[in-house]
């Protein structure tokens, strides 16, 4: 997509010789009016800035639908923008999770720290201050992550528009295509698996004759 | 000024992590009546069945936000004199101006520390 994106800007650099206000004000009407004038007519009608225009917007248009086809519209609607919120969404369980048990466990010492002596339950408390001030961690990353998944959907929403405006089917049934197969090692490090996908160590245990 | 220890304080935040580091950190301050609601109105339908000393708020939450829990705290006629401090990862100058202009008594920033913590509620509250 940048890819696409830099090379259209590279090709829209209007010539020196055009006038670039003029190319850039096209707007979609008389664009249409323009090309229509243009097949009745063998002479040409418009000027040379305002034909290189409209060259340069057919190339961009052209190559944004090879990329948009060539980037696998489906597989990203269906499989990978959902795949990526799942995985961010259990990034947030996750640090939720493990706050949560870094927080009984600091609990349960502070307790103890009350029970010890004055200097010592007093060291003590200070450290486990310190934990819970670091324990905002789960709250900040927690919103910043939310902020991505709302990027990813706004991708998701573009992609559907492009895919609508190129009349690319968004194809549910369709297969989605063959990633290049990974071979070899590469093949087996997928993880770590979302939650309904993984195994437990019980399950690993039967695999391997321990249980 | 002595600050009354035994004040009903609530506490809101969607996060529940957060929630349990400000309580913990107001138990060590030495405040042990905290109350925990998890958005604005939860915590406004709280506000109004019993009476609170201090409300510490979240900015960021759904349905109701911190900004329209002070506004609703600050229109309110029984309510509107409760001391109310935003803790809030929001930390643009217009956040600020604007929840001064709502009636904020102040404004901590997420990620916050325990002596910020402390000495924005001696700034509202008096020493202790």
């Amino acid at each position: 997509m940048a890819k696409a994106m830099s090379r259209a800007k590279a090709k829209s650099k209007p010539k020196p010789k055009s006038s670039p206000k003029r190319a850039r004000k096209i707007s979609a009407p008389t664009l249409k009016k323009a090309s229509a004038k243009t097949t009745a007519s063998p002479k040409p009608v418009i000027d040379q800035g305002l034909r290189d225009g409209i060259a340069t917007l057919a190339r961009i248009m052209e190559n944004a639908r090879r990329d948009l086809a060539a980037l696998q519209a489906n597989d990203l609607r269906l499989r990978d923008l959902p795949g990526a919120t799942d995985e961010l969404s259990a990034v947030v369980a996750a640090t939720e999770d493990a706050t949560h048990s870094i927080l009984d466990a600091v609990e349960g010492i502070e307790t103890i720290a009350g029970e010890l002596a004055a200097a010592q339950g007093d060291a003590i408390r200070n450290n486990v201050t310190r934990i819970y001030e670091a324990c905002n961690f789960q709250d900040i990353t927690g919103q910043r992550i939310a902020k991505v998944v709302g990027v990813l959907k706004e991708v998701d929403k573009t992609v559907l528009g492009l895919m609508e405006a190129f009349g690319i089917a968004l194809d549910a049934q369709a297969a989605p295509s063959a990633t290049p197969a990974k071979t070899g090692e590469a093949a087996l490090l997928n993880g770590p698996q979302l939650a309904g996908a993984a195994q437990d160590q019980a399950a690993i245990d039967a695999l391997f004759g321990d249980s | 000024m002595a600050v009354d220890l035994k004040m009903n304080v609530l506490i809101v935040d969607d996060y529940k992590t957060m929630l349990r580091i400000v309580k913990n950190l107001l138990n060590q301050i030495g405040f042990t009546n905290v109350d925990e609601a998890s958005d604005g109105s939860e915590a406004l339908a709280k506000a109004q069945q019993k009476d609170y000393g201090l409300i510490i708020s979240d900015w960021n939450m759904q349905p109701m936000t911190g900004l329209q829990l002070l506004q609703a705290v600050r229109a309110d006629a029984r309510l509107k004199g409760v001391p109310f401090i935003m803790v809030t990862a929001e930390s643009k100058t217009e956040n600020v101006i604007a929840a001064k202009q709502a009636g904020v008594n102040n404004y901590i920033v997420k990620p916050f520390n325990a002596a910020v913590l402390k000495g924005k509620i001696a700034t509202v509250l008096g020493d202790f």
